[in-house]
């Protein structure tokens, strides 16, 4: 029986395989910066972390052997890594850099008319639940990849994130009523 | 609970926010990857020449221990004992040089004695002809 494709790439990224980390990289490093926008608060704070995040996998690569994900190990690596950015300074106020809003259409002008709005909302919710939006909207994870992070059930997780996203959803069209 | 227009609000809320990662960090990245990877190629080197160099160390003391112990090894231990030998029976004419043949043989005898040999005839005939010669 041949192994699957993910299985591989976690075996030759355990044996040091430089193109190996190449395919890892493009495989998740947008989504895994857009999440560490979203709970840095700053583009930069983001790519650096981003860039550790590869540099700690690359140090401890023979974790890669029992890893069946390597995406969503690489997830659990960057939010360990932010957790200790968020460590060394203030917590952000979710009050995005001007470069990372884009301009509103009129598709969800409805909602929110201003990303800081948006980022206000997201401040409002338990630190929990506000990281299972960033990991589902942001980093574009599955209800499973994010209960294997967060280590919690896939259903409890599921459950949260609609919930908050209710939560969030009531506040903000309070806010444009 | 209305699912659509959650998914909906989904996808409002991701479109708030368009971070993708720049492009130089790619290579950044990438670059910090061959450099870890290379420099832990080096340090496997470098502990697998230290193991070899222990490994040898520890094989030529084990070596030496072995030839050390055992019992009288035929080629070094007769030319250790033909040196001792010959230093005792030269030791000995002085002996008997300064004083006389008998004492000579004596003091000679009793060193051999200690370590666990006795003076062979020729050794002794040689330590009182040293002795007469010297007399006469």
């Amino acid at each position: 029986m041949s192994e699957s494709p993910t299985h591989d790439l976690a075996a030759r990224l355990a044996r040091g395989d430089q193109a190996a980390f190449a395919e890892l990289y493009d495989a998740c490093a947008d989504r895994l910066h857009g999440y560490l926008v979203a709970r840095l608060g700053s583009r930069d704070a983001a790519s650096d972390v981003l860039q550790n995040a590869f540099l700690r996998a690359v140090k401890s690569r023979r974790r890669f052997r029992g890893v069946e994900n390597p995406v969503a190990y690489m997830f659990q690596v960057a939010r360990n890594e932010a957790a200790r950015a968020l460590k060394k300074r203030p917590a952000p106020n979710h009050v995005w850099p001007a470069e990372q809003r884009i301009v509103q259409t009129d598709r969800n002008a409805e909602y929110a008319e201003d990303t800081e709005m948006v980022a206000a909302a997201l401040g409002r919710l338990d630190a929990d639940d506000r990281e299972l939006v960033e990991l589902k909207i942001y980093a574009g994870l599955t209800f499973r990849e994010i209960a294997a992070i967060v280590d919690r059930p896939a259903a409890t997780v599921a459950t949260r994130y609609r919930r908050a996203l209710e939560s969030l959803r009531e506040w903000l069209a309070k806010q444009f009523r | 609970m209305n699912q659509e227009p959650l998914d909906e609000f989904e996808r409002q809320l991701a479109a708030t926010l368009s971070a993708r990662a720049p492009a130089e960090l790619r290579q950044v990245v990438l670059n910090d990857t061959e450099r870890e990877l290379r420099a832990a190629c080096w340090d496997h080197r470098l502990a697998r020449a230290a193991v070899l160099l222990l490994v040898v160390g520890i094989g030529m003391n084990a070596s030496l221990a072995l030839l050390d112990s055992r019992p009288h090894e035929p080629r070094v231990g007769h030319v250790a004992d033909d040196r001792t030998q010959k230093s005792l029976v030269e030791t000995a004419i002085v002996v008997a040089e300064a004083t006389d043949a008998e004492t000579g043989r004596q003091f000679a005898q009793q060193m051999a004695a200690l370590s666990g040999r006795e003076l062979t005839d020729q050794e002794i005939a040689t330590i009182d002809a040293a002795a007469d010669g010297d007399r006469g």
